[in-house]
């Protein structure tokens, strides 16, 4: 069964397409306001457009397809059609949308931008200049809503800009009428950043972008050159694309996930399922290190934050590690933006996470002990615990993430941080460190956030490792909706009927199926292999996963830390670390 | 054969014959709004085994308990086995998605063996904007 984010941006491809569709439209409104009639010409090729398009992908997938990259093609190739007989600008329509777009596999596929094809072939049968625009204030909402299209591919839009500018600058043609007649930002911010035909690869971009610009408006002033420029910039770009790494990596920063209102409000009491035993405390003083590490065994101490590795396993690991400097990393982070409970825990258990770690520093002599989260308010801890705070970005609770930042190592592949002399253990896994050490009571319960995605509320449920999942729904917030269980709101799965707590489960929801429409209209954004966190191309592994190419993609697959950054930003609803997490499990039994 | 309403769909329970991993958006949205009003839904496909994002249960053994109400959307081809098979596990109320899945003679068949048949989208039933005015057209009584 698949795992997935249950919550996903609220943006997609089709909201992205129809703005921008707006945003080009307005660059007629001087023509509307001249001419109305004009509007009908504009509204023709619009439909033409769309009929054509949806008709191929019908043919295409057995199904209708939403259409509006179609309508975004047709308005980028009006301004140059404008003037031509209608004829002329079916024509355009049907070049731009047969040998720009689907010729190549349909949207998201093509090499070369649509429009500035049909341009092309335009241009060798009608002599087209490129003062396309008439320099007037009516443009202004145009180039107000095209602007921030320039983020999109922003290296090739500043490049062509820039190159246009200086081009006219040096000619001693530079001035407010130029740059709009030319249809200057028009060209940047609309044309040349269509994501699928545009190098993300800023070097490539700006260069590839300023030559295009450069090239046009220095020798000759003419569409066709233009349009010869950008596709011969667009060829390029599929060329670095191939052979060159185009994602921009060592940029990445996390990104900031929304979880739903009212849900990072839980409830101040803890709901406790468990039967209440009868504990007396033991102080540490009475404890040598090999009794401490011996209690941690004995109970099965295991690590809480969703690997549910054995904790005195991993002690032993540190211990045994080559090296000089050690260190223990708490990590109370919980970036992911369902979870609560290691919160509640650092409000309310400060006193028994501060033995807890008093016990894992008896059993190594560590150099440093840190403790890191995203608020560190009201924390009370002793002056050897250094408390760093970090941006509440997902995923910065991961292991190999946040060990780098703190201690400059470098976790190999294949490798873990025990073996680098590095405990990593989550908050919740030092309370039961505590509870082993000092109580000598097993770790056969566990906190969890328990949420109701339905009314948005959360709550921090204390529960006993084998009870079922549903039954505990049924408890915390009642029988409603379906119910999901996982590492958090970006893991999850459907749980089955008779699944129960295990020692990864993190996080329990009660709420509807996530809606992932899996379009097959990816317009190559490359949002998704922005916000990996271990730098990965995850369109192309994606693709080469759907077409079974496992081998291909094995290397890849296995560095994906199944955060679930790349489904969460998705704009066409593709549930791409589901894909890599199930091609993931292939590989492993395939090694089996 | 009568018009659905949610009458048609006595218990709590329905079984969702066909559920597929291809038409993934399809078939989740029927399933969301089948649970937001109140019923447990039991996806069942015989054919895939990997890429749903719910259980899916492989055949009726698998099943914890066969519903009396199913909601067949299989290919045409398939739905007359398909309704053999529903009645000797003892469903009692079947509605297909649409004439593509149900043609005359497999409606005749459930009359013949005596199972309450329908035909119609369950969203005019269990949906809400664009399917309440599905259902006022067709007829629907919500």
């Amino acid at each position: 069964m698949n795992t997935y984010p249950l919550i996903r941006t609220r943006w997609s491809n089709e909201h992205l397409l129809a703005v921008l569709f707006f945003a080009v439209s307005l660059y007629q409104l001087p023509d509307w306001v001249a001419s109305p009639v004009s509007i009908l010409k504009y509204v023709l090729l619009v439909a033409a457009a769309l009929v054509l398009d949806v008709v191929i992908n019908y043919i295409r997938y057995q199904r209708p397809v939403c259409a509006v990259s179609a309508a975004v093609t047709a308005a980028v190739l009006y301004p140059a059609v404008k003037g031509l007989p209608g004829w002329a600008g079916l024509l355009g329509i049907a070049a731009a949308l047969i040998v720009g777009k689907h010729i190549w596999g349909g949207t998201g596929k093509n090499i070369f931008n649509p429009a500035a094809t049909a341009m092309f072939f335009l241009s060798l049968a009608f002599p087209l200049e490129l003062r396309l625009f008439e320099p007037s204030y009516w443009l202004l909402p145009a180039l107000v809503l095209s602007f921030p299209f320039i983020a999109v591919r922003p290296f090739p839009g500043v490049g062509l800009i820039a190159g246009m500018a200086a081009a006219l600058f040096f000619t001693g043609g530079l001035n407010l009428t130029a740059v709009l007649a030319y249809g200057i930002l028009f060209w940047g911010c609309v044309v040349i950043t269509d994501p699928a035909t545009a190098t993300d690869n800023p070097y490539a971009g700006l260069l590839g972008g300023f030559a295009t610009g450069v090239v046009t408006m220095y020798f000759d002033h003419s569409l066709m050159v233009l349009s010869l420029a950008i596709l011969l910039f667009n060829a390029a770009s599929f060329a670095v694309a191939r052979h060159f790494c185009s994602s921009r990596q060592g940029v990445f920063e996390g990104i900031r996930l929304k979880a739903p209102a009212g849900i990072k409000a839980a409830a101040a009491e803890m709901i406790d399922l468990t039967e209440k035993g009868e504990y007396m405390e033991t102080g540490l003083d009475s404890l040598g290190p090999q009794q401490i590490l011996e209690r941690i065994r004995r109970n099965g101490v295991f690590g809480m934050g969703g690997a549910g590795f054995s904790t005195a396993d991993k002690i032993r690991t540190v211990l045994q590690a080559d090296t000089e400097t050690k260190y223990l990393i708490i990590n109370g982070m919980e970036c992911d933006p369902g979870l609560v409970h290691d919160k509640w825990l650092m409000e309310n258990k400060q006193r028994e996470i501060t033995i807890g770690i008093e016990a894992l520093r008896r059993c190594v002599s560590f150099k440093r002990t840190c403790l890191i989260a995203k608020k560190t308010e009201g924390l009370q801890l002793p002056s050897f615990v250094e408390v760093v705070e970090m941006p509440d970005r997902y995923p910065y609770g991961a292991e190999k993430l946040f060990v780098s930042k703190l201690t400059e190592v470098n976790v190999p592949a294949g490798s873990n941080p025990a073996q680098q002399g590095i405990l990593v253990l989550n908050v919740q896994t030092v309370y039961a460190v505590y509870e082993a050490v000092c109580l000598d009571k097993k770790a056969d319960t566990r906190f969890m956030t328990v949420l109701d995605l339905i009314s948005c509320s959360s709550r921090v449920v204390r529960v006993k490792l084998g009870e079922r999942l549903h039954e505990i729904i049924g408890k915390t917030v009642g029988d409603k909706g379906m119910v999901f269980a996982g590492g958090g709101l970006m893991q999850a799965h459907a749980a089955d009927e008779q699944e129960v707590v295990s020692k990864t489960t993190n996080c329990l929801a009660a709420g509807m199926l996530p809606r992932y429409k899996e379009s097959t209209q990816c317009i190559g954004c490359g949002l998704c292999s922005r916000c990996c966190p271990a730098g990965i191309n995850v369109r192309k592994n994606a693709e080469l996963i759907d077409h079974g190419k496992l081998q291909a993609a094995k290397e890849a697959v296995l560095r994906c830390m199944s955060c679930g950054s790349c489904s969460y930003v998705c704009l066409a609803g593709r549930n791409l670390s589901g894909r890599m997490l199930d091609a993931k499990q292939a590989c492993k039994s395939e090694a089996e | 054969m009568e018009k659905i309403s949610k009458d048609f769909f006595k218990g709590n329970e329905i079984l969702f014959v066909g559920y597929s991993s291809k038409q993934k958006a399809f078939c989740s949205s029927i399933m969301n709004a089948m649970t937001k009003n109140g019923y447990k839904v039991y996806p069942m496909n015989n054919k895939t085994k990997t890429g749903f994002d719910v259980k899916v249960y492989q055949n009726f053994s698998e099943l914890p308990k066969v519903p009396e109400t199913a909601y067949v959307l299989v290919k045409g081809e398939n739905a007359r086995e398909m309704v053999k098979l529903l009645k000797e596990n003892g469903v009692k109320r079947i509605l297909f998605q649409n004439s593509k899945v149900a043609d005359q003679d497999t409606l005749n068949l459930c009359k013949e063996i005596g199972i309450e048949a329908a035909v119609g989208c369950p969203m005019m039933v269990f949906g809400s904007g664009m399917h309440r005015l599905h259902a006022f057209f067709a007829g629907v009584k919500r």
